[in-house]
């Protein structure tokens, strides 16, 4: 059974919830996204490399890497209580769903605002380095990568599973990235920020079109993913043991 | 022992009955069939076939693998476990524990595939083949897998954090197994191999691959060495202080593991640095004006059981006032013991040398490469193996390689078998067998020690790899037509009596004339690769290399070769630049349309299913018209070459086809290395029937 209750939501339990979920409750986010920031403002300053090979190498960190980093990391989150054995607790005063879309989409605010900085950094030392809307536009795959480990371990109420379906779909497209490009061109593309400082030298007109189409899919799988979080079958799974 | 083996077979429970971990197993099962078609199973080889599972399987697998291990390794770190660390045995052994299991685990998950595989491989190659090839297996996946598990041991220790070392072994992972690099680059440890033959098997890369794979064993070893001495510091576990024999074995462990990862990369630097090497164009260039020079050229060498080169030596004569002590083209891998020179007239040159033949990286890479490096065909002529030994007439094996020499003597154990020789006199001493040429006019002189299974076909011969597969088959049949219509149509006879033999590493056909012998690449990147997409194109590309063979059978036109598979795939874009650029002096490239057209002879001759000639040069006078706008031709066609295949189809449509074979003969005739001037050509197309039947030309 069930348990919930209502609380009085005042700006100062808002901020400490937040503090909370940021800070507290998966720190190696906020290490991750420094580290990233470190090597690619090193990356921006390294004079040995040439405008477009510094582009190439952001971008192959930023639209390839960090994804499955992000997606990675954010799928702890709720499976953190689950593998700890405190989904009941947090069950009994949130929904599964609502506190998993909580995260998630605090966790997505963090890296886009870490995305603005960056972005804002790296253009305010080169400017022109790459077009202010990357900073929106790298945040659709690592959204697509963390909703798909999320469904699959929504599904299968394991982190584990999660996570090696993602990292299974991330390695197929990225061993198989020429194949993919020449099949289906840079609309349907899921690294086209890469593909276009790369070889395939990817349209940026394309960019539209296959965010959007990512978008979907991304707004898509969310929504199941929240279906079968609201369900709560992580307590009833547990509950099962 | 008997408690850490109960203790194994405990974990490596625990490891194989989580359900998630065969999740792991399916979807390496599912990615190794669906890269490798049991549809296309026919048109490789056991050894290709295992070697492309084995490969996918370990890209794929050493990145999945990395989120099961450290779940499995850290799983007793985390909180609750504290009743096992109480005891002393579990930390002493947990590392050891941790990384056997995980070896044995991802074995155990892997097995599905490669029983899977073993059994299509028994099926469709036959169980010996199968059998020799599961030591592509071990070699290509265990080293990888060691490597992964070991650093995975050191980097969860280290961090402690699953999520966070999974995340930064991933990266580290994907970022090394994406580099495009070859076998010698040290932070490779999943490397794609170029080269896979029938009857060499990775040939040339074979040294390589193993040294590679003996330092990847060895870095494993010394990354679990160093995560031993952190265990202490990371475990939770009881601290007791070690016995002094426990620490003698550690630290012995760790040094010849850090010398033997050290000897080994050093040994594969070296070889790379041998291997990486490309051809010297000025010397090149320069040789071949000194050649003609040379009064005479000797050669006498002696090869050891293994294919080395035990004894060289090179003596030349040359005119006074040249110098050609810088001009040795001799292979990286072989050394100079001494170069003498005493002048006079004519200048004596000794040069003595030994060594092991290494074949360089561009001889065989399967990328395309520049322009410049593509044209000199197989510049190192030789292979010089145990498995298989052969020798061109021109190649780095002797110092001089672009001279022709006047006598070579070959000494080689008599216990070599000799496939196919071009000697003109052959003599058994005692263990020893000796060879000699005289003025050798073939361009292959020796194949020797391969394991080909010869198949008498009525008075042809035809040499098969041991393990010949349909595609192998296919191409002989093809090979075969093409070589006794040209037998057919140029000298008017069967020419029975021929022989085929594949070649590794060659990358045209040679026609040895006087033998009847035709050599074919095993494998050719510009002949095969649309096989087996498009039949006919297949057959137009077999059809041009025996033309080509026949053509350059009494000289050297690698770089004829290169212009006719030089692929025009974007000839609609070509056509038009090259009718710009039509102005400008640019090189006369007739041979191509001439031997191209007599390629779409022989394919219609042939009876090729899906070839229609009408169509094709339909097509290419509508493209001389502007209105067409794309076609697939083998090379780059410039206006003049599709203005001059047209004429050759009009000629051929006025006169028959033994006018044009006729044509063919005089225009090899006419024809300077391979080459022959597009004017000399459309006199020959103009006056040829004139000459012979004394028919009035319409053209």
């Amino acid at each position: 059974m069930v348990l919930k209750q209502v609380h009085r939501f005042t700006m100062k339990r808002y901020m400490r919830l937040v503090y909370y979920e940021i800070f507290k409750v998966q720190p190696s986010l906020l290490i991750a996204l420094v580290v990233t920031a470190l090597v690619s403002l090193f990356l921006t300053l390294e004079g040995s490399f040439e405008i477009s090979e510094r582009q190439m190498f952001i971008m192959y960190i930023l639209g390839v890497f960090l994804p499955i980093l992000i997606a990675l990391l954010t799928n702890s989150w709720l499976m953190k209580e689950r593998d700890g054995h405190t989904a009941t607790f947090a069950c009994s005063r949130v929904n599964l769903g609502v506190l998993w879309l909580r995260r998630l989409l605090l966790s997505f605010f963090t890296v886009a605002f870490f995305m603005f900085a960056l972005l804002g950094i790296m253009n305010h030392l080169i400017p022109g380095l790459f077009p202010p809307i990357f900073a929106l536009t790298l945040l659709v795959q690592a959204l697509l990568f963390s909703v798909i480990m999320a469904l699959f371990s929504a599904l299968s109420c394991s982190t584990t599973v999660g996570i090696i379906a993602g990292l299974f779909i991330w390695v197929i497209l990225y061993f198989w990235s020429p194949s993919l490009y020449t099949l289906f061109g840079p609309r349907y593309f899921p690294f086209l920020e890469w593909a276009i400082y790369f070889r395939y030298e990817a349209p940026i007109s394309a960019l539209l079109f296959n965010k959007l189409f990512y978008a979907i899919i991304c707004f898509l799988l969310l929504a199941i993913t929240f279906c079968l979080h609201q369900r709560n079958r992580q307590v009833e799974r547990f509950s099962r043991h | 022992m008997k408690i850490f083996l109960r203790s194994f077979t405990a974990q490596w429970k625990l490891f194989v009955w989580d359900k998630v971990n065969w999740l792991f197993s399916l979807l390496v099962l599912v990615v190794a069939l669906v890269t490798n078609p049991i549809s296309e199973l026919p048109e490789t080889t056991a050894l290709g076939y295992i070697e492309n599972i084995a490969r996918i399987t370990g890209y794929i697998a050493c990145l999945l693998f990395v989120i099961l291990y450290l779940r499995f390794f850290l799983n007793e770190t985390e909180k609750g476990h504290n009743h096992l660390w109480s005891r002393n045995v579990f930390g002493d052994d947990y590392l050891i524990l941790k990384a056997g299991v995980g070896i044995a685990g991802f074995l155990t998950l892997i097995s599905p595939t490669v029983c899977l595989t073993f059994i299509l491989s028994v099926a469709f190659f036959g169980i010996a083949n199968a059998l020799n090839a599961i030591w592509v297996w071990v070699i290509i996946l265990l080293p990888p897998v060691c490597f992964v598990i070991s650093i995975c041991s050191l980097i969860g220790l280290l961090i402690n954090h699953i999520l966070v070392a999974s995340g930064v072994i991933i990266i580290y992972l994907g970022f090394v197994l994406t580099r495009p690099v070859d076998l010698g680059n040290l932070l490779i440890f999943m490397p794609t191999l170029q080269m896979n033959s029938a009857l060499i098997g990775f040939g040339p890369e074979t040294e390589m691959l193993i040294y590679q794979r003996l330092f990847y064993v060895c870095v494993a070893l010394f990354l679990l060495m160093i995560a031993f001495l952190v265990t202490d510091l990371r475990l939770p576990r009881v601290k007791t202080k070690h016995s002094w024999n426990a620490v003698a074995a550690i630290s012995i462990l760790s040094l010849a593991s850090l010398f033997l990862s050290v000897f080994w990369g050093k040994k594969l630097i070296d070889l790379q640095h041998l291997r990486s090497v490309e051809p010297n164009f000025q010397t090149r260039q320069n040789l071949r004006s000194v050649c003609s020079h040379f009064q005479s050229y000797r050669l006498y060498l002696e090869l050891s059981a293994d294919g080395a080169i035990a004894s060289g030596l090179a003596e030349v004569e040359l005119s006074p006032g040249r110098d050609i002590s810088a001009l040795s083209l001799l292979n990286t891998g072989l050394a100079v013991d001494r170069f003498e020179v005493r002048d006079g007239d004519p200048i004596r040159i000794e040069l003595q040398y030994h060594g092991r033949f290494v074949v360089p990286y561009y001889a065989y890479s399967v990328y395309s490469l520049p322009k410049e490096i593509e044209q000199i065909g197989y510049a190192p002529g030789a292979y010089l193996e145990k498995n298989l030994i052969f020798l061109q007439k021109l190649g780095e094996w002797h110092p001089y390689a672009l001279c022709s020499p006047d006598e070579i003597t070959l000494i080689l154990p008599a216990d070599i078998t000799i496939n196919y020789n071009s000697a003109d006199t052959e003599s058994i001493d005692g263990d020893m067998r000796r060879l000699q040429w005289q003025q050798a006019s073939d361009h292959i002189l020796l194949i020797a020690g391969a394991k080909y299974q010869i198949e008498e076909q009525e008075k042809d011969q035809i040499y098969l790899s041991p393990n010949p597969g349909l595609r192998e088959e296919d191409r002989n049949e093809q090979y075969g037509t093409f070589f006794r219509l040209v037998w057919q149509n140029l000298y008017d006879a069967e020419g029975s009596g021929s022989t085929l033999i594949p070649l590794p590493l060659i990358k045209q056909s040679y026609w040895e004339s006087e033998a009847s012998t035709l050599i074919i690449p095993e494998r050719s990147r510009q002949i095969d690769y649309i096989w087996p997409d498009d039949m006919a194109k297949y057959s137009e590309n077999v059809a041009m290399d025996v033309l080509l063979s026949w053509w350059c059978r009494e000289q050297h036109c690698p770089d004829l070769a290169y212009g006719l598979f030089s692929r025009g795939s974007d000839i609609d874009c070509s056509y038009e630049k090259s009718e710009e650029a039509s102005g400008d002096k640019e090189d006369d490239t007739s041979s191509l349309p001439l031997l191209y057209y007599a390629a779409l002879k022989l394919v219609e001759e042939a009876e090729v299913s899906g070839f229609d000639h009408e169509a094709l040069l339909e097509s290419y006078s509508l493209l001389l018209k502007n209105e067409a706008t794309s076609i697939y031709s083998p090379f780059r066609f410039t206006p003049k070459n599709v203005e001059t295949l047209i004429r050759l189809n009009n000629f051929d449509a006025q006169y028959g086809s033994e006018a044009f074979w006729d044509l063919l003969l005089k225009a090899f005739d006419k024809s300077n290395g391979g080459w022959i001037e597009g004017e000399v050509l459309l006199e020959l197309i103009d006056t040829l029937p004139e000459q012979s039947d004394g028919v009035e030309t319409g053209t």
